[in-house]
């Protein structure tokens, strides 16, 4: 963790307005509140700030409000779902029965998370006319081509190679079968109709065999959930007021009470009497497992046995237990995991509703119909270090001695750009890095057409040398020195700035004059991120722009016809410099 | 939540394509756009009408999903990892490790929130539960920002402010229409399908016991003894183990810095408490009466043979050892521990096993005594009810041989204790000494002319434990109106297992039974939590009488909005 890479984060604006900061039970409010919100330091290592920083390729623009938009203050909506294994592209209407997975074959490895493959248990056809064979035989098994673990080991084999999902979800692991929904509800009703002694018993009859469910058994949450859902609803309708016409909306007729009621009106009022003489006064509690009622059996031994034996490598990981949906303390619990599908989502703003970025809609291509990314419309910023750092230096910065980091402004549109930088003197926070930019007023051409600017300099030099010119007069000099109030490198579409930072001392035994007054308040250890020198530096970008929506003209042509306004964008930068050399 | 534009497709083409992507915005691509939005967007508005977002936060975890799921479709937790800031990917680099962290109190930087409010940055827990909700909708609910509407779980004794910060974020962030409140022990007792029961919830920082009685919470009795003071006791058995000289040296002097990096993270020690811990089955497995109706003898003896032959319950010296991998520790190593070693954690944080009663604090008392002192504090019916419906549920429950143990332990009290609250030498050497009882100070009244008449040689006992008097007239009263009714189990000590609160609120609101506080986002944003009214206060008489019925919907006057239990 030795090297560091310098980064830039932008906060998006829209954080201002969302909830205030309040501590509860705080003494006295901060003296900072008294100012007025603009004269506040954003301070890049409160709690707070992690939340409203992203980096500038998170970051929108909507061309509508003039504003930065972060993923905090767009709208989604959603183009496809697909699946990310077989790219298979899910309609909107069976996402939710399928439970956001996909239903074909792809799963994941439930160890580790690869994805798996389906492979007969079969060796493949050998000798003359292997190639003709052309279907394997069964059983067939997922395999993990990375872990190399395979569903045989928690005993689950499939007859077909293809529809695993409904294949697995028949089967328990060691391979006994599961009762799926569809008998279940079945079972319900064949029970339904007995009690109510209707003289069904013809009909169950000519069915297949009734399947006889344990009163007792241990249920899975899906069908203990899909009993208890059956038997709420049986009790509501039993215990639902006869009145029930009188409601409005659709909970009056959404409600099986009210449906009995209005087929008890045209048939004479039968079907309604024989509920009522059978209705209790309020719904009872469920009473065996056909109801969803679970008896704890409170058998812990059998686990407790297993840890014993098998110890430490047959538990599952917090990991592994986290893409299960039920509780799997052991590895032989673990299912394979059915892909959970993606999505692509077009973005709009939250405030004008304009679209801000909308992907293709075929799940193969990554091409966008509208993308208004921050990068196409806020100069990027880049850092590096003035003085090329020796290989055999250390990377680290060293406390209190001035390091100088270079700041190349990148401007993406086709207007310059009048940038002014704003920092405060002392970073805030407990170990404060002092912060000069040397010039924080400058202007950053337009993002011209390559071409024009080699075709205009293409008498003189070639183009790329062009670029490179430097304006500065030191820039013939071999060791120059950055002077306050001047850009130190421009280009056709850049500027670069000199920052100087005095990094601090992390020493927490510094003697009392050198110590700040959060150091005086607060004098703990160093703490996670604090040998971090971060700088908050406020960007006010400033700008003559075409006025939007009007005007069909490219940034280059037509000048002096378009009406031109002026535009203003302020917000608040978090530059990583480097780390702080803690002894 | 990031956006979907990756670095490959940056490329300067795009940047300078004059069609789509011009800052100049011409006027062509807008009107199209929006038609041919609306137009996509209408699939997906089909979902959106009949779906219900139920979340559940609690202090570790944000669970959410649809209504009428039976688990939750995302579970996230709120740990440092997550906290990171966007586009922060340095925990997927290769040999990222994670550092142990200095904190005030374990797991600190894990927790949405904390029991004690003060100096907690309720607008940082709004950030959390912002980032938490939001990754849940795009990565496993795949939901778009589409308004919905949404139940929201919630501990029973939330305090208002953090209700009004969770309620703040919601709205103004997702824009629900309403949002409905239900608290957490009425769904889990839904979700077993019973009307009362004894709610055990070992949670994160403190286990709650709660009496539902006829879906409404009677009582409600808490101890800090759960997950996170289980979480350290586990951390100081490793710790201990690795470094056998630490506790002494921390008690001398503080160079904790120092040693930063030879000790398991949270994270770690976390891991091992779920996977390799468990608890040991209680002293008095053997000699107590069988008491549980539904588990048949034989299977309980043969369960008890087999523990003894494997010596679950013996010795400690005997047990095998087992070896776990530590891997953030600086080298990685891996610690040797006797198996009954790793039941201890459970045994000191959550029983209490080596400090006397008298000795404990009213909020740390160990998970069976809460248990039996909440039961104890029930009405007798609501009790006998109660205690034949005891339902675990929460992190703590599922480390094996637990909820055993509890049990356990508390029909052990019961069979010491009996239910009486009077305990102590001198109320023994009362009961035991009939002549004591004679020389009590003398009351005018009744007592006085019983003495009088001469009934000295039979103690009169007091009359909580005098034998009801029999009423065949109550009898038969009781006869015909249980004529109907099935038999429902009381009296005797059963455990029952619920599918967990965030199941019960799917379960409802898939049935459409409206929450007594349900809050309309209109109403949230002009008065806030000031404009709540009280429970009382507005007409839900009938919808508490009846809140399984659709009687619950017509009596909610929604013209104001009531928090409910939070307000």
């Amino acid at each position: 963790m030795a090297s560091f890479t310098p980064y830039t984060y932008f906060q998006c604006p829209c954080t201002d307005t969302s909830t205030p900061t309040r501590n509860l039970g705080d003494e006295q409010p901060p003296e900072t509140e008294e100012n007025s919100d603009d004269e506040r330091t954003f301070d890049p290592r409160a709690p707070r700030s992690n939340y409203s920083l992203y980096p500038l390729e998170h970051l929108f623009y909507c061309e509508d409000c003039h504003q930065i938009r972060c993923p905090r203050c767009v709208l989604d909506e959603i183009v496809t779902w697909y699946c990310p294994n077989c790219l298979f592209e899910v309609p909107s209407s069976t996402v939710k029965s399928e439970g956001n997975r996909c239903t074909r074959s792809c799963f994941q490895c439930p160890i580790c998370v690869a994805p798996l493959s389906v492979s007969s248990l079969e060796a493949p056809p050998e000798g003359l006319g292997a190639e003709l064979a052309s279907q394997q035989n069964g059983p067939f098994v997922l395999n993990c081509a990375y872990c190399m673990w395979s569903s045989k080991e928690t005993g689950i084999q499939f007859e077909k190679p293809n529809g695993i999902f409904a294949q697995l979800a028949k089967i328990k692991n060691g391979g006994e079968p599961i009762l799926t929904a569809k008998d279940r509800r079945k079972d319900r009703e064949e029970r339904k109709r007995d009690f109510s002694g209707s003289s069904a018993a013809e009909e169950s009859q000519e069915n297949e065999a009734p399947i006889n469910l344990d009163p007792n058994e241990r249920l899975d949450p899906e069908s203990q959930f899909s009993n208890l859902k059956a038997f709420y609803q049986t009790q509501m309708a039993e215990s639902s007021p006869v009145s029930a016409l009188g409601f409005t909306g659709d909970y009056g007729y959404g409600s099986p009470g009210a449906l009995s009621r209005i087929m008890g009106l045209y048939t004479g009022g039968s079907y309604a009497d024989k509920k009522s003489k059978t209705k209790s006064g309020t719904m009872r509690e469920a009473r065996d497992a056909l109801e969803g009622l679970q008896i704890d059996p409170l058998s812990d031994e059998d686990a407790i046995n297993k840890l014993r034996t098998e110890g430490w490598e047959s538990t599952a990981s917090a990991e592994q237990r986290h893409e299960q949906t039920t509780h799997t303390p052991f590895l032989s619990d673990l299912r394979p995991v059915a892909y959970l599908l993606r999505t692509k989502r077009s973005k709009r703003c939250k405030t004008c509703r304009h679209i801000l970025s909308k992907p293709e809609s075929k799940v193969q291509t990554t091409r966008f119909r509208i993308r208004l990314v921050a990068l196409n419309y806020i100069p990027s910023i880049i850092i590096k270090p003035l003085q090329p750092i020796l290989p055999t230096a250390s990377p680290l910065l060293a406390p209190l001695n001035p390091v100088q980091f270079l700041l190349t402004f990148k401007n993406p549109l086709f207007d310059s750009v009048k940038v002014t930088l704003a920092t405060p003197a002392k970073t805030p926070g407990r170990f404060p890095t002092k912060v000069t930019v040397l010039c924080p007023q400058f202007e950053v051409g337009a993002n011209t057409d390559v071409w024009d600017e080699a075709l205009r300099d293409n008498n003189t030099k070639s183009s790329l040398s062009g670029e490179k010119r430097r304006t500065k007069a030191e820039a013939s000099e071999g060791q120059h020195q950055a002077e306050a109030g001047k850009v130190w490198e421009r280009g056709r579409n850049w500027v670069s700035v000199v920052v100087e930072v005095v990094p601090p001392s992390l020493r927490i035994e510094d003697s009392e004059w050198l110590k700040s007054e959060e150091m005086k308040r607060d004098g703990g250890e160093v703490r996670d991120g604090e040998e971090v020198v971060e700088i908050p530096v406020f960007v006010r970008v400033e700008w003559e722009g075409e006025v939007g929506g009007e005007d069909s003209g490219l940034g280059g042509g037509g000048k002096d016809k378009e009406v031109r306004e002026k535009r203003e964008l302020a917000y608040w930068c978090v530059l990583g410099l480097g780390k702080v050399d803690v002894d | 939540m990031s956006a979907p534009s990756g670095p490959a497709h940056r490329s300067v083409a795009n940047i300078r394509s004059p069609t789509s992507a011009n800052p100049g915005a011409p006027a062509s691509p807008h009107t199209p756009l929006r038609n041919i939005s609306s137009a996509f967007g209408s699939p997906s508005s089909l979902r959106a009408e009949e779906d219900t977002v139920i979340l559940e936060l609690g202090s570790r975890y944000l669970r959410a999903g649809f209504a009428g799921d039976a688990v939750p479709k995302a579970i996230i937790d709120f740990g440092p990892e997550e906290q990171r800031r966007a586009g922060d990917y340095s925990r997927w680099e290769l040999g990222y490790k994670r550092e142990r962290r200095e904190e005030k109190s374990w797991g600190e930087t894990h927790e949405l929130w904390r029991p004690d409010l003060r100096g907690l940055d309720l607008g940082l827990v709004g950030d959390k539960i912002d980032r938490a909700v939001r990754d849940a909708f795009t990565k496993y609910l795949l939901i778009d920002s589409r308004p919905r509407r949404m139940s929201l779980v919630l501990p029973s004794a939330l305090p208002l402010p953090l209700l009004s910060a969770v309620l703040n974020t919601l709205f103004t962030n997702f824009q629900p229409p309403t949002i409905s409140l239900m608290s957490a022990p009425v769904l889990s007792t839904v979700a077993a399908g019973l009307r009362s029961a004894l709610i055990v919830d070992v949670g994160w920082a403190e286990t709650v016991v709660t009496g539902v009685y006829e879906f409404r919470e009677v009582q409600c009795t808490r101890s800090v003894r759960a997950t996170k003071l289980f979480g350290e006791a586990m951390f100081r058995l490793l710790a201990d183990d690795l470094d056998p000289t630490r506790s002494e040296k921390e008690s001398s002097e503080k160079n904790v810095g120092t040693k930063k990096n030879t000790l398991p993270t949270l994270e770690e020690c976390e891991e091992i408490a779920s996977r390799m811990a468990w608890c040991k089955p209680g002293k008095y497995v053997e000699t107590r009466k069988l008491s549980r109706g539904l588990t048949p003898v034989k299977e309980e003896d043969e369960l008890k043979v087999s523990m003894r032959s494997l010596n679950v319950s013996g010795d400690p010296d005997a047990g095998s050892m087992v070896s776990i991998p530590l891997s953030s520790t600086n080298p990685p190593q891996s610690v040797l521990l006797p198996f009954s070693k790793l039941a201890e954690p459970c045994e000191t944080a959550l029983f209490a096993t080596g400090t006397s009663a008298e000795d404990l604090d009213d909020e740390e008392l160990p998970l069976h005594l809460l248990v039996y002192r909440s039961l104890l504090h029930l009405p007798v019916d609501v009790r006998s009810i109660c205690m034949s419906r005891i339902v675990f549920v929460g992190g703590g429950t599922l480390i094996p041989g637990l909820r055993k143990r509890v049990l356990d332990e508390v029909a052990n009290l019961i069979d010491e204790q009996k239910w009486d609250p009077v305990r102590g030498k001198a109320v023994d050497q009362y009961r035991s000494n009939p002549k004591l009882q004679r020389t009590k100070p003398r009351q005018p009244g009744p007592t006085e002319i019983l003495e009088a008449q001469g009934v000295m040689e039979t103690p009169i006992p007091s009359a909580a434990l005098v034998e009801q008097e029999h009423d065949p007239i109550e009898e038969q009263l009781k006869k015909e109106a249980a004529k109907g009714k099935p038999l429902a189990e009381f009296g005797h000590l059963r455990a029952v297992d619920s599918l967990g609160a965030w199941s019960g609120g799917s379960l409802l609101s898939q049935l459409k039974v409206p929450a007594i506080s349900m809050v309309e986002r209109e109403q949230w944003l002009q008065h806030g939590a000031a404009g709540a009214s009280k429970a009382t206060d507005i007409n839900v008489v009938a919808a508490h009488r009846q809140s399984m019925g659709p009687g619950a919907f017509k009596s909610g006057d929604r013209s104001s909005f009531t928090l409910g239990l939070w307000g």
